[in-house]
């Protein structure tokens, strides 16, 4: 890292009244909380990808709840 | 209800008396949402009350992916070139107080599906997720057949092929 560099990460933790470490892990931890975000990836134990798997190709009937409002809503945007 | 309300996309619309309850919810439409559409980070779907022109309840949509480091045999045979599956992720969905209470969090959830289902015959598309923050955002999804990932009980997910056979 170069000295211009570090100085002025230096200068931006003190404008901020906090040292430079605890500045460090804060933007450190701002860049992790957006990148987690953007990829929004679960990751999952092996079990846990076999019944996603599972799941997805035997998912079953959809129940009379979810029909009910599929049909309202058919409805509703058929009137736009 | 009929033609009083109308779902568009987030634009121009007034967003500024939105209240549902939740602060967190409230401030994201009105600081967050334009923002994350102009960085192609997420869209918000906006239902509109025609009558006042109030927005009445939202919903955002954005890509999300589930993988696994160890690949399980049924994922090997079936969907064997894949390591990471595509899925959509609503990442919040909410009524404004003043329209509670008649179905439309139901109402924008099928949307939000149906929308979804669209989404999945022009690319991949596996599954619609979702984050259940709390118990009662759980319950909420869980009545329209969303189930827990294993290991990541607040995830929770509704796999496309069940969409498709509730038909168009």
């Amino acid at each position: 890292m170069s000295d211009e560099r570090l100085r002025r990460y230096q200068q931006a933790a003190a404008l901020e009244e906090t040292s430079f470490s605890a500045f460090a892990l804060r933007a450190l931890d701002a860049a992790t909380e957006e990148t987690l975000r953007r990829h929004r990836t679960i990751t999952l134990s092996e079990e846990g990808m076999g019944a996603f798997v599972d799941n997805l190709l035997n998912p079953g009937e959809p129940g009379e709840r979810l029909k009910r409002y599929a049909r309202m809503h058919r409805k509703m945007v058929s009137g736009r | 209800m009929d033609d009083r309300y109308q779902v568009e996309v987030l634009g121009s619309q007034t967003k500024r008396d939105f209240s549902c309850g939740v602060d967190a919810l409230d401030r994201y439409l009105l600081r967050q949402a334009s923002q994350d559409h102009r960085k192609g980070v997420a869209v918000a779907y906006l239902l509109m009350d025609t009558e006042t022109e109030r927005v009445a309840g939202y919903y955002t949509l954005s890509t999300a992916s589930v993988r696994s480091d160890r690949l399980p045999e049924n994922m090997r045979a079936k969907l064997p070139r894949y390591e990471e599956l595509p899925t959509a992720l609503i990442g919040r969905l909410a009524v404004d107080l003043r329209y509670q209470g008649q179905k439309l969090g139901g109402f924008l959830l099928l949307d939000a599906l149906q929308r979804c289902l669209e989404t999945s015959e022009k690319m991949g598309l596996l599954a619609v997720t979702v984050d259940a923050k709390d118990d009662r955002t759980r319950a909420f999804y869980e009545a329209f057949e969303f189930r827990p990932f294993v290991g990541e009980e607040h995830h929770l997910y509704l796999p496309v092929a069940k969409i498709k056979s509730l038909g168009r």
